[in-house]
């Protein structure tokens, strides 16, 4: 099933963006072992304990929250997800996969982090970037300078600082969503 | 801010236990070696912006969840 999804999203670098992860309501068989945790944001989520992302140092600022899954919603029209966290299910991280509104988006995937994901494809990365939602939408922002890294293989994840000063840790996103979108 | 020229191999010390050591310079990047006693944190600068960040990015509240959709449908 991962495998199906990963070779459709990334034949499609820029749009349109499949939904991955798993839905918010999500309809398993009744034989499969079925988690389920009370959110915050999303009331009660069931899961395949299988979908668990591991981060193993958690993220920066939560170092102590290890277990996430990716929830997206059933808006196909959505390019954000949600990166819930298991362990303090009051957290969730709206995420966006950065090659949406920014194409070009790339970096250098070092030793440390092939280890600490044990790539051995980097068809299996699903690369995320962390997006902070003001009040006033519009002003919205992504962190370009630290993506989320997932190793969809083994659903290990890491939050890795880039050494480029291109990226911005507040991006402004709207202009380019914006532009992404018309140009579909 | 207090600047300071060293070279390969020297140090400067920070109150009475902290040294940091140039180790190599190569291409502009240049290797620091920190001695400190345990209970001082070391971090590099963007890791604590880093940190910010995300504290910022996890207090979403269903407000914004609604409006960032209605905010798609519309464009």
């Amino acid at each position: 099933m991962w495998e199906t999804i990963l070779i459709k999203r990334f034949s499609f670098y820029c749009f349109p963006v499949f939904p991955i992860g798993i839905p918010i309501k999500p309809e398993y068989e009744s034989e499969e072992l079925i988690m389920q945790i009370n959110t915050k944001n999303f009331g009660i989520i069931e899961y395949n304990p299988d979908d668990v992302i591991y981060f193993e140092e958690g993220i920066p600022g939560f170092e102590d929250l290890h277990n996430f899954l990716i929830i997206t919603d059933n808006n196909e029209d959505m390019p954000f997800k949600w990166l819930q966290s298991i362990d303090n299910t009051d957290i969730a991280f709206a995420i966006i996969d950065p090659r949406v509104f920014k194409p070009n988006y790339t970096f250098e995937i070092d030793d440390e982090l092939i280890q600490a994901l044990q790539i051995e494809d980097i068809n299996h990365l699903l690369i995320y970037v962390i997006v902070v939602i003001p009040d006033e939408i519009e002003k919205m922002t992504a962190n370009l300078k630290a993506p989320i890294i997932i190793n969809a293989r083994n659903n290990k994840g890491k939050q890795v600082i880039l050494d480029n000063d291109e990226y911005l840790i507040k991006h402004p996103i709207l202009e380019e969503l914006k532009n992404a979108y018309s140009n579909t | 801010m207090l600047i300071l020229t060293r070279k390969v191999g020297q140090s400067i010390i920070i109150g009475e236990d902290i040294e940091i050591k140039i180790l190599e310079i190569v291409d502009g990047q240049i290797k620091l070696g920190i001695t400190a006693p345990k209970n001082i944190s070391v971090l590099r600068k963007e890791l604590v912006e880093i940190k910010d960040e995300n504290l910022k990015a996890a207090t979403v509240n269903k407000e914004a969840l609604s409006q960032l959709e209605n905010f798609i449908k519309k464009h």
